[in-house]
């Protein structure tokens, strides 16, 4: 029997279809807004993934979270201006900067790339095997308001 | 060599992990508080209508969305529950301390805890895998048998007990073909061999059938335990083949 570490290995290895179009929702929580979609493995409909896509709508600069989920984990992530550092418990060392983290040890190694969110978005889709016909959104962003509000002397 | 314990150096390291700096947002104050995949937590302190407001600008919410977690109406209520063990709240995504004025350093380390408490959700994600594990079942059943599949009917097992169970019907779709129990890991099996022994009793004509995930932590004993009650057990790789005989499918 394969470990869960071969297994998504292999998952994260083979090539995935996005089955449908991830729509940008933040009812639940206004600060920030999140997308997802379906991912099965091409020819394997029963490995089934989840990509999900988070964006802070006030910050600046743009805070994106990229992830691919599989069985519940967090199998491979990518994290654009996290705003805060990431200390890796294994290899050591501190990343405050864009950052890919990949199963199992999921140690940042840091991408200084300052890309849009369609660069990032692709980079991201190309790294993970994930391939889709279905055209995806940037994200919203107030940033401006916010910062109006909190330098107007309030 | 041993390593010399100087308490102004560790007392510097543990300083050194406090940052502070002004955004858009506000003053983000990253602590010496760190998530358990060493990603430190960062508290924002901004001025509202003449009051200061701390809180954790959805960040740890954002976390467990970009985790895979549903934060539903039930989630947030046991959010609330963590956070209000900080003196902080959860609504609409972000944790907020209570009040604020009365001693900021000390509600700001308030504020991170409960952002970690928040975060650290993300550790009982085992219900959202059920989740997943049954819909990769359904997925598989619908594709061999189509609309055959009904994934939650109620039937009454010998006992009495009403048992919400997904099925697979006869090719005139007029009776239960199989009780079927996907199995995502091990704490189902008490529940699934149960479910499946009582319904046994009361529709003997009627298959059983548990498919488990072979990563899970399943073990041989819980495969035999299931077994006992006259199901066929087997893994999520083999449905394609289990099922298409099941079925009567081509």
């Amino acid at each position: 029997m394969q470990s869960f570490d071969e297994v998504v290995a292999e998952f994260l290895s083979r090539p995935k279809l996005m089955l449908h179009q991830p729509k940008w929702q933040q009812k639940a929580h206004p600060d920030f807004a999140a997308a997802g979609a379906k991912v099965v493995v091409s020819g394997s409909n029963a490995i089934v993934g989840r990509l999900v896509m988070t964006a802070h709508v006030l910050r600046v600069p743009r805070k994106y979270g990229f992830a691919l989920i599989f069985r519940g984990k967090r199998v491979f992530a990518l994290d654009v201006n996290p705003g805060r550092s990431h200390r890796n418990l294994l290899t050591k060392g501190a990343v405050s900067e864009t950052h890919w983290q990949c199963w199992p040890a999921m140690e940042a190694e840091a991408d200084g790339r300052d890309l849009m969110f369609a660069g990032w978005l692709n980079c991201f889709l190309l790294r993970a095997r994930i391939s889709g016909r279905f055209p995806i959104k940037p994200p919203p962003h107030r940033g401006q308001g916010v910062q109006l509000r909190l330098f107007n002397g309030d | 060599m041993a390593i010399e314990l100087d308490a102004t150096d560790i007392e510097q390291a543990v300083r050194s992990l406090v940052t502070v700096e002004q955004t858009n947002f506000g003053v983000e104050v990253s602590l010496p508080v760190v998530y358990g995949d060493g990603e430190m937590v960062t508290v924002v302190v901004e001025r509202a209508g003449g009051e200061l407001l701390v809180h954790d600008g959805g960040f740890s919410a954002m976390r467990l969305v970009a985790a895979g977690v549903a934060l539903s109406k039930g989630v947030g209520a046991r959010l609330d529950e963590f956070a209000h063990r900080y003196r902080c709240t959860f609504a609409d995504g972000r944790v907020t301390a209570l009040r604020a004025s009365d001693d900021l350093p000390l509600t700001v380390c308030l504020v991170a805890n409960a952002a970690r408490a928040v975060g650290d959700y993300v550790y009982e994600l085992r219900r959202q895998a059920d989740f997943d594990f049954r819909g990769a079942v359904f997925d598989k059943l619908r594709e061999i048998v189509g609309d055959r599949i009904r994934e939650s009917e109620e039937f009454r097992g010998k006992s009495g007990r009403l048992w919400r169970v997904p099925i697979i019907l006869d090719p005139a779709r007029a009776h239960p073909l199989s009780f079927v129990a996907p199995l995502a890991n091990r704490s189902g099996v008490p529940q699934g061999f149960a479910m499946l022994y009582d319904l046994g009793r009361a529709y003997p004509n009627v298959e059983r059938d548990v498919v488990y995930d072979e990563t899970s932590d399943l073990r041989d004993e819980d495969r035999a335990l299931l077994s006992s009650a006259e199901a066929r057990v087997f893994g999520l790789m083999e449905t394609q083949v289990r099922f298409r005989e099941i079925a009567g499918v081509a």
